[in-house]
């Protein structure tokens, strides 16, 4: 088989306020780049990273949403078939604090399903800390969520992120076993299982699954 | 000369397409295209031809529609709008007809510095032929110095201003003027060019949050939507004196006060004149339209590809929404921005349509051979616009081979050959084997002596 072997296919998608630094959590943890000068992520963008989580090998397709507002009617429509969420906020951006419930709501209105979620307090280097730990830790414990503070720009527990979302993501699956397959598949034609693909991206460590 | 040929009958396979004859079957007359005035609604008279064109062409329209219902995504039947839409595209494409291999088409004569200058001076296009224009600006045979008053003609900035003057406001008040904007455009200021260190220069980044904030309050129903900081601070690194000088005139300090409000006043005519704002208003009709512009397109110029694209489920808008919503300027270098500008604000949003579309046809052998739609959308969102915009670093004046490249990627409808300007000032001659010489750099030089 290809380095591209996977057990599951999963769609995650990245939900947060504007410059709370989505697109560099994910850019450091899939590229392993911090980028000082980026551009605004307009409209929606994806990566790609597989991962593993003990013996499973899990390939996250991670949606990257723009955080304005107004992008909401847009970006919603990306929501669909995802099995993971990531909400951001920055710790030292108090509204984007606020607006995560907002986020948290726009995800009840626009999907029925189960999904396996994340709060994700980022900024972690910043000196001009606006959001405490506890509020944080507070919140994800009203919606029954993991909670993390991270550092994009130091690489600090943004891997964190992934395995705690990858270990609740391995249980859901392996609870739903074939119904999974099922379902990804009719939800969106582009999800097919266990399909050999050619890989343009580092391999991520043993992949010996021939 | 002309006949109705097959397809299949020419396979010049050249940058990954078939390369047809294409003539523009409607009768261009100059006097139609002569006057600066008569210009200004360029792409509305395309529209109205084809409307026009829709009478005329009944029969051929039936089995066009037939096709677009049957081709119709879902197999919804087509709402009016949509059948309206197709159609104009229809007849634009129905405008076009195959014939054999040209040999004497027409000539495309490139502007050089003094029919800018006189275009400049007689404050109208009128003498010139659009297309020599077009394909002028093409060449990117513009110096900036001119470049600035076309674009201030090309935007009609005597009207805009009075528009301005009618609501008893200025530039100064609407940009000292407050709103809700403020904090989501203090945001996305250091985030709008890529790699440039032009807006590490504090006065350029108070320069453009008074041009986004001027314009968000000049036009409250739209304020601001991210991306608008793209093209904006695009038009400013564009226009800016100092971006364009420094390759030679180091030594020279530019005083230019009127530098952020005729950039304010050029994003006017991009948004409302344009209509760019149709885009970025909320609800986006204007990308909603625009895309399904460019999926017709697509679909009827590149079938193969488009089928392709289709089989690996590719959602369009995830690779082409960010180029509209950044009108193409999404991560590449001012210099491409500059061109696009310059084409942008003559012919408006076909040109837009066009460059997507000439990407795709560019890239179409190695779109094909991508199998994914994580393939494809990654390859489209990078590595297709870097190839393509590479095509345009290289030094067009004296490319014998760049009117086919044109005529093929949809540039131009006739093959013709392109004359260039006759050097008024020694111009360095270039020789045969540097013809693709790489423009930066090179260039300006060749245009002017760095001062002593």
């Amino acid at each position: 088989m290809s380095l591209g072997y996977y057990d599951w296919l999963v769609k995650v998608i990245v939900l947060g306020d504007s410059g709370v630094g989505k697109t560099n959590i994910l850019t450091q943890f899939c590229d392993s780049k911090f980028s000082q000068n980026y551009t605004a992520t307009i409209g929606v963008d994806f990566k790609i990273k597989i991962l593993n989580v003990q013996d499973k090998k899990i390939k996250l397709q991670i949606w990257d949403t723009a955080g304005q507002e107004r992008f909401r009617n847009i970006t919603q429509t990306y929501y669909k078939g995802a099995y993971g969420i990531i909400f951001v906020y920055s710790l030292i951006d108090r509204n984007s604090f606020n607006n995560v419930e907002g986020w948290i709501k726009s995800i009840l209105e626009s999907t029925t399903d189960e999904v396996c979620s994340i709060l994700v307090g980022n900024k972690l280097d910043s000196q001009d800390r606006r959001v405490q730990t506890a509020e944080g830790e507070k919140l994800a414990q009203k919606y029954n969520m993991p909670f993390i503070e991270t550092s994009a720009l130091e690489n600090k527990n943004i891997q964190d992120i992934f395995d705690r979302l990858g270990q609740n993501l391995k249980i859901r699956l392996e609870n739903e076993g074939q119904k999974v397959s099922n379902n990804i598949h009719t939800q969106s034609g582009q999800f097919k299982l266990n399909q050999e693909v050619n890989q343009t991206e580092q391999p991520t460590s043993s992949c010996n699954s021939c | 000369m002309i006949g109705y040929q097959n397809q299949t009958s020419e396979d010049q396979d050249i940058f990954g397409s078939q390369a047809f004859e294409i003539i523009d079957k409607v009768q261009r007359k100059p006097s139609q295209r002569e006057s600066l005035s008569k210009k200004q609604s360029f792409v509305n008279k395309q529209a109205k031809r084809s409307i026009s064109a829709i009478k005329v062409d009944e029969n051929k329209m039936m089995i066009n529609n037939g096709q677009a219902l049957k081709k119709s995504k879902d197999d919804h039947p087509l709402t009016g709008q949509e059948q309206l839409e197709f159609k104009l595209i229809q007849v634009e494409i129905s405008d076009f007809i195959i014939i054999e291999h040209s040999q004497n088409g027409k000539d495309y004569k490139i502007l050089d510095q003094n029919d800018w200058k006189k275009i400049i001076k007689q404050k109208s296009l009128s003498g010139y032929m659009m297309h020599d224009i077009h394909v002028s600006l093409l060449t990117q045979n513009l110096f900036f110095i001119e470049r600035r008053d076309i674009w201030l003609l090309f935007c009609q900035i005597d009207s805009i201003k009075q528009k301005i003057k009618q609501k008893n406001s200025t530039f100064f008040q609407y940009s000292t003027q407050d709103n809700n904007y403020s904090s989501q455009i203090d945001k996305d200021i250091p985030r709008a060019l890529m790699g440039n260190r032009f807006l590490n220069l504090q006065e350029n980044q108070i320069s453009l949050k008074r041009i986004l904030m001027a314009y968000a309050n000049y036009d409250p129903e739209l304020g601001y939507t991210q991306g608008m900081n793209i093209i904006a601070a695009n038009l400013l690194i564009c226009y800016d004196l100092k971006t364009n000088d420094e390759k030679f005139l180091e030594d020279v300090e530019i005083i230019d006060p009127s530098r952020d409000e005729n950039v304010f006043y050029l994003f006017i005519y991009i948004m409302v004149e344009l209509n760019w704002r149709s885009v970025f208003i909320p609800g986006f009709p204007g990308l909603i339209r625009m895309m399904k512009v460019l999926e017709l397109k697509f679909q009827n110029e590149l079938p193969q590809l488009y089928a392709h694209f289709q089989d690996s489920n590719v959602d369009l808008n995830v690779c082409f929404q960010s180029q509209y919503l950044s009108l193409l300027m999404y991560g590449i270098s001012w210099e491409i921005s500059r061109m696009i500008f310059d084409l942008f604000l003559f012919e408006g949003e076909v040109i837009i349509h066009t460059f997507l579309i000439g990407m795709l046809k560019y890239c179409q052998d190695n779109l094909l051979r991508l199998r994914t739609f994580e393939e494809i959308t990654k390859f489209c969102k990078s590595e297709m616009i870097r190839q393509f915009y590479e095509l345009f670093s290289i030094k067009f004046v004296g490319n014998k081979d760049f009117s086919t490249i044109l005529l093929n990627l949809g540039f131009i409808k006739v093959q013709g050959q392109i004359v260039p300007p006759q050097p008024v000032s020694p111009v360095k001659q270039v020789k045969q084997n540097n013809k693709f010489e790489i423009w930066k750099g090179t260039f300006l030089k060749n245009f002017f002596q760095k001062k002593k």
